[in-house]
């Protein structure tokens, strides 16, 4: 009788094994680099041609090995990088498992070039299908360098599952900018089919980023950092303007090794809130350092992703971390010109001379307009946005006599500076020399120290509205008034039983509400704020823009509602506004968290600096 | 047409009526003022529509006829003027209109009379007599709390209703009301109410003169007559919601105070109440009132004491400053009587010594305090 049973032979197993930890050419690359990175190296090349199903290779000038450990080096389970089962607990190199290039070797051509430091010539390794084909002597630097061809030339299926080239090159392009953005003092050398691809210099975080990501993004990161007993943590935000619709660039690195986590992405998005649009993203680079012991990284073979042995702690800080970090910054996005629109000052002079004024601002497209977007969304079309960290501390009161034009009182509340000073309220003053204006019933315009500041009314008073109700939901009942003549409401039986269910809700809100039944609700008292008479109307705008949003899966009652009360209760685009509404306005505005995203994601306040009035006019 | 005329004699009188000159109208012909002139007579004319006024003064006239003539360019041309004789000369024929003063000779286009609407007409069922100041006052009563809500147009309006020999005024805005009531009264015919728009009474209150002067009116207008002006006036032909069952009467406790000592210290204290809810609590114990407020988003908070004569339970109850404020400054009495019954009900406010035949009531929804 025959056993059935055998053991496999040495070359399938490696195979079977290959096919979890070598996927794609990416995955090659990657595990490559992180052996050079785990070598010391301080410098690598990379070269695919074919999105590296016809070659990849690797260069680096880490310790390189010796002729020894070149041969133990495709073994399986051969590692220099743990010894003791111990070692397993406190992982400090990027790979451990001791799988890679054996796996590697399963399913590719592979050569090996590798000197140390000790030795005076380079051992030379081809290497085909788990065996050692070829041994020499050759000359090499100190380091190591690693050619890989033909990848899955024996396992046709594997091949046949490569995705487009293209698709496959990103894969690989992501995979080699992680490690660069990880490790910014490592240069890298990137090269596709002849083509240089990245050749980043050794450099600080954010010149990394700056390079990787372009300048454009870099302006507009926000850095943080923050240390507790548990991990530190450091990185950069993108401003919420400059959000993707694509969840593709959020990059967290544990202790330099890129990982993937839902929690930790979630903590960042929870963190950002209604700053963003629905289906937008950020941009985000995250480094966690934290105790290795604290984490596990053997979860899979290819390592992205981790467990923590306190999940709840670290989505916690990060998300306190990344809220702190948003709410300090000074998001208002300032608008300026793209090149193109600003009248150059040489043509600007030639039209006047020659033609005068009038065709001078004919030859600006009709109308001396400003082009002035919606800073956030949607591409970018005409002004090009950069984001300013000026606090408001720089509303101007006038510009006649600064000096003693400073009764500004100071408010205790928060670390934000945003709230050092603010608008006199002082009704004496003279109102007409207050820089502020309303413009189409819509919009507010005020002075400020270098530029001027747009608001969109119904937005601004909409944020206000809205942490009002968020705070007075957590603490006390707001103000209610009182009406002397309750208001009867017939609602549809659907809202009768939302207002029933959200009754307690709307108390907090300040609706003193009685239900009396057969789809009769009564109200008898209204938030202090909203205007009198419209109690009805707002009752069941409130209920009706709940729905809605529940629908869009806003799932949180509480902030449902306060968004829908917010919405409802503020002042409209249309409403005219004296200039004590404004001024009432914009103090309020600058005491909130954020002023300048209102609850829905869209901006608040919008800011052209002088510099870009300056340069419009032919200033410069 | 043409006329001799002092400017500022013109001017006194169209002041008076070109608050009713609509500032943007969809019907343009309404942004003029008609000048009728018929021998020494000059009668203007201005409407809205809804409510028209005539004034007519003596002038020394030449050419009878009739223009309507631009409110604004004219006004603005008297208010630049000395004190100065103008001769209005106006052809009907092409509608220009010429007035020359000695230095000065200012051309400007009318528009044909035939174009401008007619006052309406109407059957009066009623007609009263009274004096100007009672108009005065009840329109200064309460004026000031009539709604401008115009969802709930009824209450936009000032509502008079006629019982036997008593008239009632009624003005609310849903969280305050004053209620007038007016005796001894000659009998009336037709005991119908009526709700009078708060814009006719505005202007009227700008242009009474002394005297005694006919209301009359019907179901739909209502028109006030004076020497030498008239205003007619739509009605709100709305049903105005039950008042007398919102004012209470268990109200029980009594504080009285005096009315400018009281109001000078609300205006003090209400600095410091935030300036979206203006809210601020009285807090009331034996013979004392303190007066609070507190801005919670601002920081700052201010108090007061006030002597006061009060003997019921304590009792703290949250009011929105202004209608207090507004309440307060429109009492004409040395002292106050405040009616409480808890601090979600009703105050009602009442002057301590009223005019013989009238009987003042002003009464505001408190604010529910956030305790």
């Amino acid at each position: 009788m025959s056993s059935r049973i055998h053991i496999l032979s040495p070359e399938l197993s490696n195979k079977i094994a290959a096919g979890e930890v070598v996927q794609r050419p990416a995955s090659v690359v990657k595990e490559l680099i992180e052996n050079s990175l785990d070598a010391g190296a301080t410098r690598i090349s990379i070269i695919v041609k074919d999105a590296g199903k016809a070659l990849i290779q690797v260069v680096d000038n880490g310790f390189g090995m010796s002729e020894q450990d070149a041969s133990m080096s495709f073994r399986r389970h051969a590692t220099s990088k743990i010894n003791k089962t111990s070692d397993l607990e406190e992982i400090r190199t990027l790979g451990f498992r001791g799988e890679a290039l054996a796996s590697i070797a399963a399913v590719a051509r592979v050569e090996l070039k590798t000197r140390s430091e000790s030795d005076d010539l380079a051992t030379f390794l081809r290497i085909e299908g788990d065996e050692e084909k070829e041994k020499t002597k050759s000359a090499l630097e100190r380091g190591t360098s690693i050619t890989v061809r033909n990848l899955f030339y024996n396992t046709p299926a594997r091949r046949n599952f490569l995705k487009h080239r293209q698709t496959e090159l990103k894969n690989i392009t992501d995979v080699v900018t992680r490690a660069a953005v990880s490790y910014p003092e490592v240069e890298w050398f990137y090269v596709s089919d002849d083509e240089i691809l990245l050749d980043l210099k050794s450099s600080s975080v954010e010149g990394r980023v700056a390079a990787v990501f372009g300048k454009v993004v870099s302006q507009s990161l926000i850095k943080f950092e923050e240390t507790n007993d548990l991990m530190s943590l450091s990185g950069f935000l993108a401003r919420p303007n400059f959000a993707r619709k694509s969840r593709a660039e959020q990059m967290v690195f544990m202790n330099r090794r890129f990982i993937f986590s839902r929690m930790i992405n979630h903590a960042v998005f929870h963190a950002y809130e209604h700053l963003l649009e629905k289906g937008s993203f950020p941009f985000f680079v995250l480094n966690l350092t934290i105790n290795p012991k604290k984490v596990d990284v053997n979860v899979h073979p290819s390592k992205m992703e981790i467990k923590f042995e306190n999940d709840s702690n670290i989505y916690r800080m990060i998300l306190s971390v990344v809220r702190k970090a948003l709410v300090d910054n000074d998001l208002m996005p300032s608008v300026s010109f793209k090149e193109g629109d600003v009248l150059s000052s040489i043509d600007a002079k030639l039209q006047y001379d020659s033609q005068g004024w009038k065709k001078a601002m004919e030859s600006q497209s009709g109308a001396p307009v400003f082009p002035i977007g919606s800073s956030s969304n949607h591409g970018l079309s005409k002004p090009t946005v950069t984001p300013n960290i000026i606090g408001l501390d720089e509303i101007e009161q006038s510009q006649s006599n600064p000096e003693t034009s400073f009764p500004f009182k100071t408010t205790p509340p928060s670390g934000n500076r945003i709230l050092d000073q603010r608008m006199p309220g002082d009704q004496s003053a003279s109102q007409g020399s207050r820089p502020i204006w309303q413009v189409h019933d819509k919009y507010i315009i005020s002075q400020i120290r270098n530029g001027l500041m747009i608001i969109d009314q119904h937005v601004a008073h909409e944020r206000i509205i809205y942490e009002r109700v968020l705070s007075s939901f957590e603490n006390s009942l707001p103000s209610i008034q009182q009406l002397l003549f309750p208001e009867t409401v017939e609602v549809s039986a659907s809202d009768y039983s939302l207002v029933k269910e959200l009754q307690g809700h709307l108390e907090r809100l300040g609706f003193d509400i009685k239900l009396f039944g057969k789809n009769t609700v009564v109200i008898e008292g209204i938030p202090a704020d909203v205007r009198i008479g419209s109690e009805r109307k707002i009752l069941q705008d409130v209920l009706d823009e709940f729905r809605n949003n529940e629908h869009a899966g806003i799932s949180d009652v509480r902030d449902n509602l306060a968004k829908s009360f917010a919405c409802k209760a503020a002042i409209k685009a249309g409403d005219k506004l004296n200039i004590d509404e404004m001024v009432v306005l914009i103090e309020h505005l600058f005491l909130t968290k954020m002023p300048f995203v209102c609850p829905h994601g869209r901006p608040v306040i919008v800011k052209i600096p002088l510099e870009e009035l300056d340069k419009r006019f032919g200033r410069t | 047409m043409k006329f001799t005329i002092e400017s500022n004699e013109l001017q006194k009188v169209l002041i008076k009526i070109s608050g009713v000159v609509p500032s943007k109208s969809t019907l343009p012909i309404l942004e003029n003022i008609l000048f009728t002139l018929n021998e020494n007579k000059l009668t203007l004319v201005a409407t809205d529509m809804e409510i028209s006024m005539s004034a007519s003064l003596d002038v020394r006239g030449s050419e009878n006829g009739s223009i309507a003539v631009p409110a604004k360019r004219v006004m603005d041309t008297l208010r630049a003027l000395p004190d100065a004789q103008i001769v209005f000369n106006a052809d009907t024929g092409n509608n220009k209109i010429k007035m020359i003063t000695e230095n000065g000779e200012y051309n400007l286009i009318g528009e044909s009379s035939q174009d401008y609407p007619a006052i309406p007409e109407f059957k009066s069922s009623n007609e009263l007599l009274i004096e100007s100041s009672v108009i005065e006052s009840i329109i200064s009563k309460t004026v000031f709390s009539v709604s401008t809500d115009e969802l709930r147009p009824a209450m936009t309006g000032l509502l008079l209703q006629f019982k036997e020999k008593e008239m009632r005024a009624v003005a609310t805005d849903g969280h305050r009301l004053v209620r007038i009531i007016y005796t001894n009264l000659p009998q009336i015919k037709d005991q119908k109410d009526i709700i009078i728009p708060s814009k006719a009474l505005n202007l009227i209150s700008k242009a009474i003169e002394s005297g005694s002067n006919t209301v009359s009116f019907s179901s739909t207008h209502i028109k006030f007559s004076f020497k030498n002006l008239t205003l007619t006036s739509r009605l709100i032909e709305e049903s105005y919601p039950n008042y007398e069952s919102v004012i209470p009467l268990e109200n029980d406790k009594k504080l009285l105070a005096d009315r400018n000592i009281l109001l000078s210290a609300v205006k003090r204290v209400s600095l410091y109440s935030s300036n979206t809810t203006h809210q601020i609590r009285f807090s009331m114990k034996k013979d004392d009132l303190k007066i609070m407020a507190e801005d919670i988003d601002f920081g700052g908070e201010a108090k007061e004491k006030i002597a006061c004569s009060y003997s019921a339970e304590n009792i703290e109850i949250g009011f929105n400053a202004i209608y207090l404020i507004d309440i307060l400054s429109h009492i004409d009495s040395q002292e106050v009587i405040f009616n409480f019954s808890s601090s979600v009900k009703a105050a009602i406010i009442k002057p301590v010594t009223m005019k013989e035949n009238e009987d003042v009531l002003m009464l505001v929804m408190p604010m529910r305090l956030n305790v």
